[in-house]
């Protein structure tokens, strides 16, 4: 094999340096005459002063500089400092020689497509999503941060850059993992998106004439591995992480209070029908509680006890709702179970609207909700067995806040309760 | 225990030698030896120095041709801003600095 001659190694020292230099092609095409001139000059003094040839360029050399330590300076010359020490350690401006190595193309396609996904996502959580304001601005910024990343790496590849090597093949990875969970945890389906990956960009990601394409590029350090890992997880865990959250600009069961009151009315000792109020006051409500895209919100189904035949009421006509300026009334259902005798009312939202039939989901307009005001919820319930009830009903009055979180209380006749803060029931409801 | 000059300071000085005369960066790196005793300078940094200082403004080049076979040299010289600042550096600024930097480079 050819040894390389002394004017070849004086210029490829000068390639090593600016290939870790962050500089325009112009830039850089002046800094490869003027920094390979002053190498010349020097072997040439070398040379003069006694040296052999090959002494004389390892000598020049030697005397230039570390090729890491030169390309970090010369970016911080072109560059801000910021610049210098964020994207200028990631994408220094240098086209790679030569032709482009087999599973080059078909990574930077890779890279392509999932930045305009990650792109369209972007837009996507601020024009479909319902998150809360903060929630939203902590889910763009994951995205914008996993966008840039990847954007980077498209052009970082293109210049022979190892880092974006590593990243494809740390995003095939999590592709095919979450392809095989996908698989094998139920519900199974099957990734379109990460089969595909599976099969055309995974041997392409790790085929290793890409990997020593890009060998000769500075390695992948903790910083950048972080960034790489970081920038990933972002992108794929913006959204649950955003919603999950507390955002301050949203109301809390601390802001909301609520009083159950439950009137009946008796015959020979049975109660035949009442009256359940409940009373709703916000001390705040929610900022923008759905975002910026405007809309409507629904609330958990509870639903009704199909086994509970004898004691269910609908909620019809002539049930004495109040309807009066100011007042609101909500849509209720009772329920009872036949073990405990307990029965459920879940009040699911009160709304400018009087709703008058039984359905399961109300929607709500939470910018119709205003602060420090009361909100009046009654609903009349009559027996259906003229002898009335054997045993005295209990109601549970829920609010649920959007399924985030609820106010409830359980009131049976003659009481007046104040609700409590609630955890969302479980699926299904508290009845069996 | 010898060491470089920080870039500010290394700015500071190929300012100092560029207020004197025109010159290109091997020239440059030639006078700073030649400036501190005992320097160990690796000769690449003068050039993200005199870059650094021709995107301020401070320093402007340009390429002369030196004959058949011999690379092209960039020469530097300073702008008027750059004579400003100098002048305004002069003496306890750029002094100083050389000063702190020769204090470093000192066992």
């Amino acid at each position: 094999m050819r040894q390389p001659t002394p004017a070849e190694r004086l210029r490829g020292h000068v390639d090593r340096i600016l290939d870790r230099a962050s500089v325009q092609q112009s830039d850089r095409e002046e800094l490869v005459e003027e920094l390979y001139g002053h190498l010349w000059q020097r072997w040439q003094d070398q040379l003069a002063a006694g040296l052999s040839t090959d002494a004389a360029a390892d000598a020049a050399i030697a005397g230039f500089g570390e090729p890491d330590r030169l390309g970090r300076d010369m970016t911080a010359a072109y560059h801000s400092r910021l610049y210098a020490s964020t994207i200028g350690v990631l994408l220094p401006v240098v086209a790679a020689s030569g032709d482009k190595p087999h599973g080059y193309g078909m990574a930077r396609l890779f890279l392509f497509l999932i930045g305009a996904v990650e792109a369209l996502t972007v837009i996507g959580v601020l024009v479909l999503n319902r998150l809360t304001p903060v929630r939203m601005l902590v889910a763009e910024l994951m995205m914008l941060a996993a966008v840039s990343v990847t954007v980077l790496a498209y052009r970082a590849l293109a210049r022979s850059q190892r880092w974006a090597v590593v990243y494809v093949k740390f995003l095939v990875l999590v592709y095919v993992a979450y392809c095989v969970v996908q698989v094998f945890v139920p519900p199974t389906t099957i990734s379109i998106t990460g089969f595909l990956v599976a099969i055309f960009v995974f041997p392409a990601a790790f085929d290793s004439r890409l990997t020593e394409w890009v060998a000769a590029s500075r390695r992948t350090g903790p910083v950048a591995g972080a960034v790489i890992v970081a920038s990933v997880l972002m992108g794929i865990a913006a959204n649950p992480l955003a919603a999950a959250i507390p955002d301050p600009t949203q109301a809390s069961p601390a802001d909301l209070s609520m009083t159950v009151r439950v009137d009946c009315t008796r015959t020979a000792g049975q109660v035949t029908s009442g009256t359940v109020t409940a009373t709703i006051r916000w001390v705040r409500t929610d900022f923008l509680p759905e975002g910026f895209r405007p809309g409507m919100s629904q609330t958990d189904d509870f639903g009704v006890s199909a086994a509970s035949d004898s004691y269910v009421l609908p909620n019809a006509p002539p049930f004495p709702h109040g309807l009066e300026d100011g007042v609101v009334a909500g849509d209720w259902a009772y329920v009872d179970a036949e073990a405990g005798k307990s029965a459920a009312v879940d009040v699911f939202m009160l709304s400018s609207t009087f709703f008058d039939t039984g359905v399961d989901q109300i929607p709500i307009d939470p910018g119709s909700i205003r602060a420090d005001r009361d909100y009046v919820g009654t609903f009349g319930f009559v027996s259906q067995d003229p002898t009335g009830l054997p045993d005295d009903p209990i109601f549970r009055i829920r609010y649920d806040h959007q399924g985030r979180w609820g106010v409830q209380a359980f009131a049976t006749c003659g009481q007046s309760v104040v609700g409590q803060p609630a955890t969302p029931d479980p699926p299904g409801g508290l009845l069996p | 225990m010898e060491r470089q000059p920080a870039g500010r300071d290394l700015r500071c000085l190929v300012l100092d030698i560029l207020g004197r005369r025109e010159a290109y960066g091997y020239e440059v790196a030639e006078s700073l030896r030649a400036t501190i005793e005992g320097l160990d300078l690796a000769e690449g940094s003068v050039y993200p120095a005199l870059r650094r200082l021709e995107r301020d403004g401070l320093a402007s080049g340009h390429w002369v041709d030196v004959g058949a076979d011999v690379p092209r040299r960039r020469y530097y010289s300073l702008t008027p801003k750059g004579l400003a600042v100098l002048a305004s550096r002069r003496p306890a600024g750029q002094a100083a600095a050389a000063r702190r930097t020769l204090g470093e480079v000192r066992p």
